[in-house]
């Protein structure tokens, strides 16, 4: 099964690790939206699991955060109606 | 009595003068102390491009307080600062339940260097110290999250619903299929 997993991708690819769990320095906080913006794409949408490889917990964190920050204009909701 | 920890954040507008941000702070930290609150940390984030347009407002300064409440403050201190113009947004967190002023410790919060967001000075700091920067000289290790975004933003520019990771998992689910 795992063999089946492996071959679906292309190439060869490590299993990615939580960077929040790997780097307890890495604190996720909507007050430091430079962090939160690596797990959102370049049109403000949050980054799935299984892209980023980040674990539950931390995912469920990060999405609150997140959508702290998009209340607070510090992340984009949507890059519609971005300020260049 | 009852104390919660509290933080909240205020964006204000950009087009008043130093005089009017000490004000507007005065009567936040009047209303706070009015309520039962105590202040732990009060501090001036700055300027900031905003993500989005806010009431025609392009930048705003951003303020943080931290202090300790009764719950019902919040009401109260929250329709105040919907009633004040200056206002765009404001977001209050609730940190921790039952914290006792008179034991809690100021000290420990006073040090505590959470990392601030940047702000305008400090892009003008960084940009002054590394002036020659080539942004399109990204690291070629870019996530396929990444990449699959790109390609579907070339492909439709106005399609906001569809879901572009999940078609390209779908699409290679297919493949394989065959």
């Amino acid at each position: 099964m795992a063999a089946m997993i492996k071959r679906k991708r292309k190439g060869f690819q490590r299993r990615k690790v939580c960077p929040f769990c790997v780097n307890a320095t890495m604190i996720i906080d909507y007050k430091s939206p430079e962090i939160l913006r690596k797990f959102v794409t370049e049109r403000g949408r949050i980054v799935p699991r299984r892209i980023s490889g980040v674990c539950a917990k931390h995912q469920r964190a990060l999405t609150v955060e997140i959508k702290r920050a998009r209340t607070l204009a510090l992340l984009p909701f949507t890059t519609a109606n971005m300020i260049k | 009595m009852k104390f919660n920890k509290f933080e909240t954040v205020i964006v204000i507008r950009t087009d008043i003068t130093e005089d009017t941000i000490e004000a507007f702070h005065a009567k936040v930290f009047d209303t706070l102390k009015r309520l039962g609150g105590h202040e732990v940390k009060f501090e001036v984030w700055g300027k900031r491009k905003l993500a989005y347009e806010i009431k025609k407002n392009m930048k705003g300064i951003y303020i943080y307080y931290l202090y300790l409440a009764p719950p019902a403050a919040i009401d109260e201190l929250e329709r105040s600062l919907r009633l004040n113009e200056l206002v765009l947004r404001f977001l209050t967190v609730h940190l921790a339940e039952n914290v006792d002023p008179d034991n809690y410790d100021l000290m420990s919060e006073a040090d505590l260097s959470f990392k601030r967001m940047r702000t305008e000075e400090d892009e003008a700091a960084e940009e002054a110290a590394k002036p020659v920067v080539d942004p399109n000289a990204k690291p070629s290790e870019s996530s396929e999250a990444k990449e699959g975004d790109e390609d579907a933003d070339e492909k439709d520019e106005t399609a906001e619903g569809s879901d572009k990771a999940e078609g390209a998992t779908d699409e290679s689910t297919t493949r394989d299929a065959e």
